[in-house]
């Protein structure tokens, strides 16, 4: 079973290389996306051992960078696929443990959650209601279960062939909410499973704000209207 | 007739001209000249009988037929920046495939063997 991490990274120079280490204890091979960054990102993951890196000429957006590197990953011949955020919060040490959902309850993909019991590190309140808010938006407007409890959960694991048959295109931010709605509509079978989210002024400083969730919202109107 | 509606008709009058050039051009499909032919004929309409906007105002209950014809135009301004930013979503979505086709581009063949690396054994791994 070979296990492959696709990361994701836009302008992550100051902790690209300690999250990759962090990270490849628990898979075979990595892949990450450098999605245009203008850092050293490029220059710092070119010279890790055992890691792919692709290189997107100019910023298309996370969801761009992630089904880039899930293709790259299927064409690899990864059996396991893993996303990952290349910022640090999540925490690499779930990894088996989404793996572990994965293969003991028959699932095709299993979804990491922030609400499942493990409390996460730093997370802001208004996180926490926007989270709320997005939850009851995906269940209105998406059709997205409401048992479902992360709705923008960014850390998942999936068998090979739910990373082919989940077509998501959403470029930026809404492809979190798309592939929950791809999946839960789908004949796939999934699962969630508690993850620890490590928030730091960092990265909630580069990470989405509430505005960002107008943004989504938007985003996936018009994505609604492509044919 | 005021000189502003007769600059109004001829503006009306370009513009329609316009629309079938195109048409012959092959740059938009004749469906679409009628739809524009239908909405430039409806502006010619109001423009030489100004006061059927005002009966057809009060028909739907607003008090005025320039505030009708105001209203109407910024539903239809509406509806076109919508229908540009499906337009412009789209050709993201182009750019995006271009974009990810010249990342793989180069993709290496797949290894027939995989690196297993043992968990450290602090790690929980399963």
């Amino acid at each position: 079973m070979k296990t492959v991490a696709v990361i994701p990274a836009y302008n992550e120079g100051s902790r690209i290389r300690k999250v990759l280490l962090e990270i490849a204890p628990f898979v075979d091979d990595i892949i990450i996306v450098d999605d245009g960054s203008q850092d050293e990102t490029l220059d710092l993951v070119k010279e890790l051992p055992n890691i792919l890196v692709l290189r997107h000429a100019v910023n298309r957006g996370q969801g761009a960078a992630l089904r880039t590197g899930t293709e790259a990953a299927v064409a690899s011949g990864a059996d396991i696929i893993v996303h990952i955020d290349a910022d640090g919060q999540h925490n690499p040490e779930d990894i088996p443990k989404l793996m572990q959902v994965l293969e003991e309850q028959g699932a095709d993909i299993v979804f990491g959650s922030r609400f499942l019991g493990v409390s996460s590190v730093g997370m802001p309140w208004t996180r926490k209601m926007l989270l709320n808010g997005a939850k009851q938006f995906n269940a209105f407007a998406l059709g997205i279960p409401r048992r479902l409890t992360d709705p923008q959960s960014g850390f998942r694991v999936m068998k090979r062939a739910a990373a082919k048959q989940i077509d998501f295109t959403q470029d930026r931010m809404a492809h979190c909410s798309e592939i929950l709605q791809l999946v839960t509509r789908s004949n796939l079978r999934w699962a969630e499973a508690p993850v620890e989210i490590r928030y730091t002024m960092d990265t909630l400083a580069k990470g989405q704000k509430p505005a960002d969730a107008l943004k989504i919202v938007w985003e996936l109107i018009i994505g609604a209207f492509h044919s | 007739m005021y000189i502003i509606q007769f600059v109004f008709l001829a503006i009306l009058a370009l513009v329609l001209r316009l629309t079938w050039k195109r048409v012959r051009e092959k740059v938009i499909r004749r469906r679409e000249a009628w739809l524009w032919t239908v909405l430039w004929l409806g502006a010619a309409t109001v423009i030489l009988w100004p006061d059927l906007t005002t009966q057809l105002a009060e028909m739907v209950g607003i008090g005025r037929g320039v505030d009708l014809a105001v209203y109407g135009s910024i539903v239809l301004l509406l509806i076109l920046v919508f229908r540009l930013h499906i337009a412009l979503d789209k050709l993201e979505r182009t750019m995006t495939k271009l974009v990810r086709k010249e990342a793989l581009r180069d993709l290496p063949a797949p290894r027939t063997e995989t690196r297993h690396v043992e968990p450290s054994q602090d790690s929980p791994h399963v």
